[in-house]
């Protein structure tokens, strides 16, 4: 069984699960899927449930195959999956305030043409679920649940410029005549909401990947599987809207892929890698990971390096003595969060490591508390999170780039690194370095 | 795994090995990523990627007797991933052009921050 439903099971009691049958026909496939239902609860796992059955839904009416042809049980379950994810990826309200309009699942809905039924089942479901003789197969249903910020807030966007801006001193470096023009930087998060002011002409290109790493569909339209990244994206490169500014870098352009949805699939994040070097990027915006210490990353991390792009990952969100991969590589810029009064947050991770050389993440630390940025559909929002954090320091590289397109990525990390200063109350264990400051590391890039 | 053929041992994720413990008894295929051995300091051409990556399959292919059954090559990050039965897999890890072999399919959440 899948470490998903475990996860599931020990967490909430619950989980929801794909169930593959046996290759039946017509109605008496309809009717063994409704004898499922014994094994079946309604639990509070009903909405995340209810948002695969409507994806499920759309893919079995869209004809994705046809009864006749019904493949082997694990390739109906795998398109099935990156079915119910590409979908999904295509309805960025869903996530958020329209859940409410999707009618509660009935206990198990059974889907003809995938092949597949989903449902929700305790423990002792599940055993009995996986001894049925009609059942070939029982998975976890896709992640589709996102852990957010540690807050995230409504706001009203009053002032002209975020404290996130000034705490790195942004405007200064505007006021030289920088604002990330010409540079590409790459943001692989949830996705990005194409439609909002302040990011429209933010986005250089979008794409989404699915399991295997492959674009689920050539040139789409940018959307926001949730509105995690519309956020980080705006930190990076939003473009001012109506006087007020919110983005470091607001003449950036953004390589943006919709990578996270759907789970935990290396393919899937490395295919947004790959995508993102084609596009010329320079500096790669990562607020996600594994929790703890994960090898998996790493050599892709150093390829990153040597491919010429800086790789800026948060560090993690569960507070000191934890971190999250890829976050806590040496090979990566680590960043924790600060308050607007520049204590590290409670929240952010830190933890030091045994190895050469730089022993302690995170590196740096950057705004990530009630930092407000873009908010899909439109408007703003404020949240908290390393993941906030992250693309200020980002947005900073990118105006370091502008100013000497030639940096290596070491002459980069370097002067963001070297402008950093503790501010009181920060220490090196919490903090790293400290602070970044967007004008001194220009003077200690080019020496001017 | 055939001992011997690749002097600078592979670097195998745990998890793959795991995964490849378990689903050879089930004889279902499984999801791994396959990082392409670098000269130090220097990253492959695409191009290059691209024509290791192949000939690296067509040998462990004919070694096996089976095939893949989906591929996917990166290019730009020296990678592929593949679908395929363990034995396959195995054969793989243990060719002298692979730096490193991971679990596609990871147990842990990659979450946001």
């Amino acid at each position: 069984m899948s470490g998903i439903v475990d996860q599931q099971l020990e967490a909430t009691g619950v989980a929801s699960v794909i169930i593959v049958l046996k290759l039946q026909a017509g109605a008496a496939a309809t009717a063994t899927a409704r004898d499922l239902s014994k094994y079946c609860v309604q639990s509070e796992l009903a909405q995340e449930s209810a948002i695969l059955t409507d994806a499920l839904a759309r893919a079995e009416r869209a004809g994705a195959r046809s009864a006749a042809s019904t493949p082997a049980p694990e390739r109906r379950r795998a398109e099935a999956t990156v079915a119910a994810a590409a979908i999904l990826e295509h309805r960025p309200a869903v996530l958020q305030a329209e859940r409410p309009e999707i009618e509660p699942p009935p206990l198990v809905r059974y889907y003809p043409n995938l092949g597949v039924a989903l449902g929700t089942v305790t423990r002792e479901g599940l055993t009995a679920l996986q001894a049925d003789d009609q059942v070939a197969q029982v998975v976890g249903a896709p992640h589709i649940g996102l852990i957010q910020p540690t807050q995230v807030r409504a706001t009203a966007f009053r002032s002209a410029r975020t404290w996130g801006l000034l705490a790195c001193d942004a405007p200064s470096l505007w006021d030289q005549g920088l604002t990330g023009k010409g540079v590409v930087v790459a943001h692989l998060d949830t996705g990005i909401d194409g439609t909002h002011p302040g990011l429209r002409k933010a986005i250089g290109s979008f794409a989404q990947f699915d399991f295997f790493g492959r674009q689920v569909i050539p040139d789409p339209e940018p959307f926001d599987t949730g509105e995690h990244g519309t956020h980080t994206a705006g930190t990076i490169a939003g473009r001012p809207v109506n006087g007020r500014n919110f983005g470091i870098a607001p003449g950036a352009s953004l390589a943006s892929a919709a990578v996270i949805e759907g789970g935990q699939v290396v393919a899937r994040i490395l295919g947004g890698m790959d995508w993102a070097i084609g596009q010329g990027a320079k500096v790669l915006s990562m607020s996600l990971g594994l929790r703890g210490w994960v090898d998996d990353f790493r050599t892709l991390t150093q390829i990153l390096r040597q491919q010429g792009v800086l790789p800026v990952f948060a560090v993690g969100n569960e507070g000191p003595g934890t971190s999250r991969s890829p976050g806590n590589y040496l090979e990566a810029l680590s960043v924790g969060a600060m308050d607007r009064s520049r204590e590290v947050a409670r929240f952010s991770s830190s933890q030091r490591f045994v190895r050469a050389g730089d022993s302690a993440v995170p590196d740096l630390v950057a705004p990530g508390v009630g930092v407000v940025s873009a908010r899909p559909g439109g408007g703003y929002q404020s949240m908290n999170g390393t993941s906030m954090a992250t693309p200020h320091v980002a947005g900073l590289a990118a105006l370091l780039l502008e100013a000497l397109p030639t940096a290596t990525v070491a002459d980069l990390e370097n002067a963001l690194l070297g402008s950093c200063a503790l501010q009181p109350g920060q220490s090196p264990d919490r903090a790293g370095r400290g602070s970044p400051n967007g004008p001194l590391a220009l003077k200690i890039l080019t020496g001017a | 795994m055939v001992e011997g053929k690749n002097p600078d041992r592979t670097k195998a994720d745990p998890e793959l090995l795991r995964q490849l413990d378990t689903t050879a008894a089930n004889a279902e295929t499984v999801e791994a990523v396959f990082i392409l051995r670098r000269p130090r300091g220097a990253v492959l051409p695409p191009d290059v990627v691209e024509q290791v990556t192949h000939q690296v399959l067509d040998r462990v292919q004919r070694e096996a007797g089976r095939r893949a059954t989906d591929v996917n090559v990166f290019r730009h990050m020296g990678s592929f991933v593949v679908a395929g039965e363990p034995s396959l897999l195995r054969l793989l890890l243990d060719q002298p052009e692979i730096e490193a072999g991971i679990a596609n399919r990871q147990p842990g959440s990659t979450s946001l921050a």
